[in-house]
């Protein structure tokens, strides 16, 4: 989150995009020491597990309220062999891409028109500002009002949010460019859309996967929270409806799913954002 | 004086027209959906200024604040602890990469399983998700510090707590803020999704509330006010991070070993 970093971050979060700087190449990729760090990490997760399987079997808590962690592991691959499950999964992935697809090319323009335009910039600051921070989740009645349980309503919701990150991160790398550069594509003829295309964006690439990174993740949280809350078909609502039948292991197991479908996306786009900015300049020198 | 008022001028323009266009637009609206601006407002005067303020605002407010404050200190205290231990880090890397990945909202069902309805429940899960962007940008600020700053805290034999508050924290000041920042839209984000699911207080529920009795009206000022709590809180996130960046640039300048020696 965060959607956060984040934010998500996430969230920012899960919906605030602080201004992140490029992610220089993770310093994970000492293979050094790879070995004794992979057992010390199957070990850590093996005690979580553990610990998780030991509190569920003592009376602390209540068993409709914990399930252990062997059951939800289980029940998680049964279901992963049935097709509602998929049908669900489908369901997440269509809302997520959609969104994604529908900020980028909103986002990415705009936030070029921002950043090279000083008037722009300012005339829309306050705006952008005040509807940024509108919590996301607050648009459910209105969403829900509108458009009933439906794949519109979620998207209502999601795509905006993912606007945000976007948007700000695309400024902020226009905005970085180096005005020598400008000047010197420009005394070489170039006109404004190949300066644009051949320095603003190249120089801005960075920022901005670094912002598609953000807002994948908060497209997947929100995706998941809004199926959630208003039952929209898709992973959300497969736990929300676990719980309301009362299937404890249900809500575990799809939880964990959740879970797993945001964890793919943070590996994915983190992956994603190191090989797009592998060249720049401002990456290169931490090789 | 006159640049001033240019400049307030290229501000203001946009959300004045926007506010008007709605207002004009709207005027003689008969959708259900979108009642006047006009009604809006009005509804918005007799419900928030100052009605049910004692009511929904300060349950939403109070949950808001316990769930971010307790998030909140537990993350610097867990981030340092961890920041300070690299191995530990990596071996628990993976269960946070995927705790931080996990839908927050996904994980209602659960903790209202296991700890009812009531507050608390609310607290809990805004305090969860407040955690992690502080938590892993404040391990990630500490592992950035200079290794020549930890060598010379060493040399001075500072004990464990007055490296952790002297040296480490200020040090990754502007990271930690960063993580801050995004906890507290976060927190707010989460606050709102906690109230949408089977509470009956708070300005989430309120606007809930309204649009399942078709006060539509009722609805879109709760909205109103969702949006100016958001604005006002980023506000003074902003300006928290300002007062803290700023000392913490003031001690920079005499470089970042006064902050060790000064202990």
């Amino acid at each position: 989150m965060t959607v956060s970093e984040r934010v998500v971050e996430g969230q920012d979060a899960v919906s605030d995009a602080a201004p992140s700087a490029p992610v220089p190449p993770s310093a994970a990729g000492r293979p050094r020491r790879a070995v004794p760090a992979l057992a010390s990490q199957v070990l850590a997760v093996a005690a979580v597990l553990a610990v998780w399987s030991w509190l569920a079997g003592t009376d602390q808590v209540s068993d409709s309220a914990l399930a252990g962690s062997v059951e939800s592991f289980a029940r998680l691959a049964e279901v992963l062999g049935t097709t509602e499950s998929w049908a669900a999964i489908g369901h997440t992935l269509t809302a997520w891409s959609i969104s994604l697809v529908v900020a980028l090319a909103v986002a990415v323009p705009l936030g070029l028109l921002l950043g090279r335009s000083k008037l722009a910039y300012r005339s829309s600051r306050f705006t952008v500002d005040f509807l940024r921070t509108i919590p996301a989740l607050g648009l459910i009645p209105l969403a829900a009002l509108v458009y009933g349980a439906s794949l519109e309503a979620l998207l209502v919701i999601v795509i905006p949010a993912c606007i945000w990150p976007l948007l700000l991160q695309t400024v902020y790398g226009v905005r970085d460019t180096d005005p020598v550069a400008v000047e010197t594509a420009r005394s070489y003829g170039l006109g404004r859309w190949s300066i644009l295309g051949r320095v603003v964006l190249p120089s801005a690439l960075p920022y901005i996967a670094t912002g598609v990174r953000l807002s994948a993740i908060i497209a997947m949280l929100l995706a998941i929270s809004v199926e959630l809350l208003v039952l929209v078909p898709g992973v959300g609502s497969l736990i929300a409806v676990a719980q309301r039948n009362g299937e404890t292991v249900d809500v575990y197991a799809y939880t964990l799913l959740a879970g797993f479908l945001g964890l793919a996306v943070v590996v994915l786009f983190s992956r994603l954002e190191r090989r797009v900015v592998a060249w720049h300049p401002s990456v290169r020198g931490h090789r | 004086m006159r640049r001033r008022a240019t400049s307030l001028a290229v501000e203001a323009w946009l959300p004045v027209v926007l506010v008007t266009t709605w207002w004009f637009a709207s005027a003689t609206s008969t959708s259900i959906y979108f009642p006047p601006l006009r009604t809006i407002l009005e509804r918005f005067q007799d419900l928030w200024l100052f009605e049910r303020v004692p009511t929904d605002v300060a349950f939403s407010l109070t949950n808001l604040g316990l769930g971010l404050g307790s998030g909140l200190v537990a993350a610097l205290a867990a981030g340092v602890m961890f920041g300070l231990m690299p191995r530990v880090h990596t071996a628990m890397a993976p269960l946070f990469e995927f705790m931080r990945a996990t839908p927050i909202v996904a994980l209602l069902p659960l903790i209202v399983a296991m700890l009812g309805l009531g507050v608390t429940s609310k607290v809990v899960i805004i305090a969860l998700g407040a955690f992690w962007p502080t938590f892993l940008n404040t391990v990630d600020g500490i592992r950035a510090v200079d290794p020549l700053v930890r060598d010379v805290a060493r040399t001075y034999r500072l004990t464990p707590v007055t490296l952790a508050t002297r040296v480490m924290l200020p040090n990754a000041a502007p990271q930690i803020m960063v993580g801050v920042r995004t906890s507290v839209s976060v927190a707010v984000v989460i606050m709102v999704g906690s109230e949408l699911f089977g509470s009956s207080e708070g300005i989430g529920y309120f606007i809930l509330q309204s649009q399942r009795s078709y006060a539509i009206a009722d609805m879109w000022a709760g909205l109103i006010l969702l949006g100016l709590l958001g604005y006002a809180l980023n506000l003074l996130s902003a300006g928290v991070e300002r007062l803290v960046l700023s000392w913490h640039e003031g001690r920079r300048t005499g470089s970042t070993t006064v902050a060790a020696t000064g202990a």
